[in-house]
């Protein structure tokens, strides 16, 4: 896919060409074309109803772009043949409202895509995991003989950032994040 | 009670909310103490207990067969339910599919035997075996009601799923999906388990109802070994002419559905206050 890339395109990029969504007739984004560098932090801001989230999430083709192309790391993800599963795998997006897994301990929350998605080993992945863990404070949390600790139980882990920077961050491809602002 | 009196020198005592709520309870514990008192005295209690609890029958009913009737009872109702939660889950994905014919054919799937008497499919049931000369469904007799009982008993439940999949918050999708998941893999893994534990209450009462649906299997028209409990009693009460054996059977029932009801309460309690 390397031949699609618009010259000038660097390999640790996210690069977003002429981006157009709308919904129905309520057009959110109207041509935006932006260059994002590894270790960027970028800050989107704007009134609610924006497009803010919407630029994320069509970022992570959680919603499918009405016009335009967006290159992550190299790959374009709105190729119709693009491997998206894979291409997400390289993004970490932490979401407005949390959306940890209710179902699943702290510890789970952060290894089920390592071991699933990216079929690590059981104990590489809660290594990677806890050494994340620690690194927000939380690695009591997720200590394997607490680890009846539900993801949703305790307040620290709906913090705002935290736990969800830790999940997103424990898929290991922490090097592009998005995260749209909780106000929170 | 309120009107005003006609004999206006007095001006007749209004009675306070309370107490006419109060005097409004009393009517109603005194209707009942009436009914009881009728009831109690134009019973015939020795009538009744030779009708319904004759003490030689009730030794007689609780025999061997009882329990196999009990065990054929429950072997019955397992056995649907499993077959009805796997079909069932089938049917419920085919509903939310992205695929149009899935969802036709599970619409019709779950209207057709949700619209339809269940002993109609069971009498259906029991007369393949003519239809098909020499057809042999495995684990006879068990295999027959299995089907036949869970092919209804899935209508119902897909409908209970699917509400339950739906109740899974859609952000759980897209948070399975961000992290790279493929759909089949997020369903699987996310969605389902969080969606059967919403719906572990009402598939529980799915699983009351099948108890007492099993009942219906008799038109199935099994050998005595194939009994179950609602059979067993009714064979037994025709052959004594009384009611006893039919007694206890319902109160086998009882002893079945009873402590799945309060398991239910317990649960939806517990969800209630996890919320």
């Amino acid at each position: 896919m390397t031949q699609q890339i618009p010259s000038g395109l660097r390999e640790d990029e996210i690069q977003i060409y002429d981006l157009h969504k709308a919904f129905g007739s309520n057009k959110v984004l109207k041509g935006i074309t932006t260059t994002i560098h590894r270790g960027e932090v970028v800050c989107v801001i704007g009134p609610s109803g924006s497009g803010k989230s919407t630029l994320l999430r069509c970022v992570n083709l959680l919603e499918v772009p009405t016009e335009g192309r967006i290159f992550i790391l190299n790959e374009e993800i709105t190729d119709p043949d693009a491997d998206i599963d894979h291409l997400r795998t390289k993004m970490g997006m932490v979401f407005q409202s949390f959306n940890l897994f209710p179902h699943l301990t702290a510890m789970d929350n952060c290894t089920i895509a390592q071991i699933n998605v990216q079929k690590k080993s059981k104990a590489e992945a809660e290594e990677f995991a806890q050494a994340q863990l620690d690194k927000v404070g939380l690695g009591t949390a997720a200590a394997p003989s607490r680890c009846r600790c539900r993801a949703d139980s305790s307040s620290g882990w709906r913090s705002p950032g935290r736990s969800r920077w830790t999940r997103a961050d424990a898929l290991r491809r922490a090097d592009l994040g998005a995260r749209p602002g909780t106000g929170r | 009670m309120t009107a005003p009196s006609s004999t206006a020198a007095v001006p007749r005592k209004k009675f306070s909310p309370r107490k006419a709520a109060q005097r409004r309870r009393y009517i109603q514990y005194g209707v009942l103490a009436v009914v009881v008192v009728l009831a109690v005295s134009f019973a015939d209690g020795g009538q009744i207990q030779r009708v319904f609890f004759r003490p030689d029958l009730i030794a007689r009913t609780l025999g061997v067969d009882l329990l196999i009737a009990l065990k054929n009872t429950l072997a019955y109702t397992a056995g649907a339910f499993v077959f009805g939660l796997a079909l069932g889950t089938v049917l419920a994905l085919m509903r939310l599919s992205s695929v149009a014919p899935y969802r036709w054919l599970a619409s019709v799937y779950i209207e057709f035997f949700r619209g339809v008497p269940a002993i109609i499919v069971f009498m259906a049931f029991g007369l393949l075996p003519l239809a098909f000369p020499g057809m042999i469904v495995p684990f006879d007799p068990y295999g027959t009601v299995w089907v036949a009982l869970g092919l209804v008993a899935a209508a119902y439940m897909a409908e209970t799923i699917r509400a339950g999949i739906q109740a899974v918050p859609k952000g759980q999708v897209e948070a399975a999906r961000s992290l790279g998941m493929p759909a089949g893999m997020a369903t699987q893994r996310i969605i389902l388990p969080q969606a059967f534990r919403i719906v572990t209450p009402p598939l529980t009462n799915e699983l009351i109802l099948l108890v007492k649906d099993s009942s219906l299997v008799y038109v199935l028209g099994l050998a005595s070994s194939g009994y179950e409990l609602t059979k067993y009693g009714r064979e037994l009460a025709s052959t004594t002419s009384n009611l006893t054996p039919l007694v206890i059977a319902g109160l086998c029932y009882l002893v079945i559905t009873l402590p799945l009801t309060f398991i239910v309460k317990r649960m939806e309690a517990n969800a209630k206050k996890s919320r």
